[in-house]
């Protein structure tokens, strides 16, 4: 057993590229489709979020225009709440681990 | 008043008439703004609103007097506020200040949305589907033929998730593009997403047969009409945006009332929350 300040053995390296995935956020994608309403779709924007209208709105035209936008971040267990909730409401969301 | 989407008019909690709630620095607006249009000569003045059509240059006085005669009905319900009106009244005070906003515009004038705004506010709190009242309490006020068409809908949206119906599938995206990243989290997501919808259903018929519902039952009904119109999107085939129009015409046309009849019932909804 090793007390405070003791080191019992080779001090670990850290793998760069396991560290670097271990702080990627995971993100919520919401993609196009044809049936919301681009009205509903920046509602619940607004009411999941908490975002202005012109940030809901804006990031609604990206949805529709450019067919997905990330619509937030967080860890997995964050991303995933925030997915579960916009399937709730109807939308289209995906998580994905940023690159 | 510097924002336009405060919320002024409640239905009265049994619905039978509306409550104009004006702050003090709305009314001050307003009443600076009849009478301005009071005492101005509306000689060049070109607008087309409902009832008021009035050319340019010609029948000044005819002109004046009947934004004079709008002004007195707004008036009438400004300078007694708080007040309490029936539905006829309403009416007339829509009209009225619909028309003095389609004035204010027409001059360039910023209380325009002001104004708009307040006469929307009226329409819905006395001819609304959903009319909000001064407590969390939401009244709906739905034609007997939309509530049928309701619950034969609810009935096939139940049947369907219970089934696990294709038509169903729309409701319940896969979580992950990439299926080895789900691990088994998509298949209880999916109960979840089940039990609440359930839950929902159960809510939005309560509401519906009660009359009234809180804010959590509305947020149910939001999102249960979405259900049924992406049920009924997945029926039709709508994979294209606007791909209902096209079917319009064909086999389908009964679903395709449907679908918009529930695409302007979410819509109303949408309204009436923004507002407020």
């Amino acid at each position: 057993m090793s007390g405070p300040g003791e080191v019992s053995g080779p001090i670990a390296v850290l793998d760069p590229e396991t560290t670097v995935s271990a702080d990627r956020p995971w993100n919520v994608v919401v993609w196009n489709d044809p049936i919301n309403l681009m009205q509903y779709v920046t509602f619940v924007f607004k009411k999941l979020f908490g975002y202005s209208e012109s940030k809901a709105h804006a990031l609604m035209m990206d949805v529709h225009l450019k067919g997905r936008a990330i619509v937030s971040s967080g860890t997995r267990t964050e991303a995933e709440r925030d997915v579960f909730r916009l399937h709730e409401y109807g939308l289209w969301a995906t998580l994905e681990h940023d690159e | 008043m510097s924002s336009t989407d405060a919320r002024l008019v409640f239905a009265t909690p049994d619905g039978t008439g509306i409550e104009v709630f004006l702050p003090d620095d709305a009314r001050a607006v307003i009443e600076t703004t009849l009478r301005r249009e009071r005492t101005r000569t509306h000689e060049r003045l070109v607008v087309r609103s409902r009832d008021l059509l009035l050319p340019s240059g010609r029948r000044t006085r005819r002109t004046d007097e009947l934004i004079g005669e709008i002004c007195d009905e707004v008036e009438a319900v400004v300078a007694s506020t708080p007040t309490t009106i029936d539905p006829t009244t309403a009416d007339r005070l829509a009209a009225a200040l619909e028309g003095l906003a389609t004035v204010r515009a027409a001059y360039q004038e910023p209380d325009a949305d002001l104004l708009r705004s307040f006469a929307a506010q009226v329409e819905l709190a006395t001819h609304g589907l959903f009319r909000p009242t001064r407590t969390t309490t939401w009244l709906l006020c739905w034609p007997a033929e939309l509530v049928e068409v309701l619950d034969t809908e609810l009935a096939r949206l139940t049947r369907a998730m219970e089934s696990d119906d294709a038509t169903v599938a729309r409701l319940f995206p896969a979580p992950h593009l990439d299926p080895e990243l789900a691990e088994g989290w998509d298949a209880l997501m999916r109960r979840s997403l089940v039990e609440r919808r359930l839950e929902a259903i159960v809510e939005v018929r309560a509401a519906v047969e009660d009359g009234h519902t809180d804010e959590d039952g509305v947020a149910a009904l939001l999102r249960t009409v979405n259900d049924l119109r992406l049920m009924i999107g997945t029926e039709l085939g709508i994979s294209e945006d606007d791909d209902t129009a096209r079917r319009r015409g064909g086999a389908d046309r009964e679903r395709v009332d449907i679908y918009e009849v529930f695409g302007f019932v979410l819509s109303r909804l949408l309204d009436a929350l923004d507002i407020g």
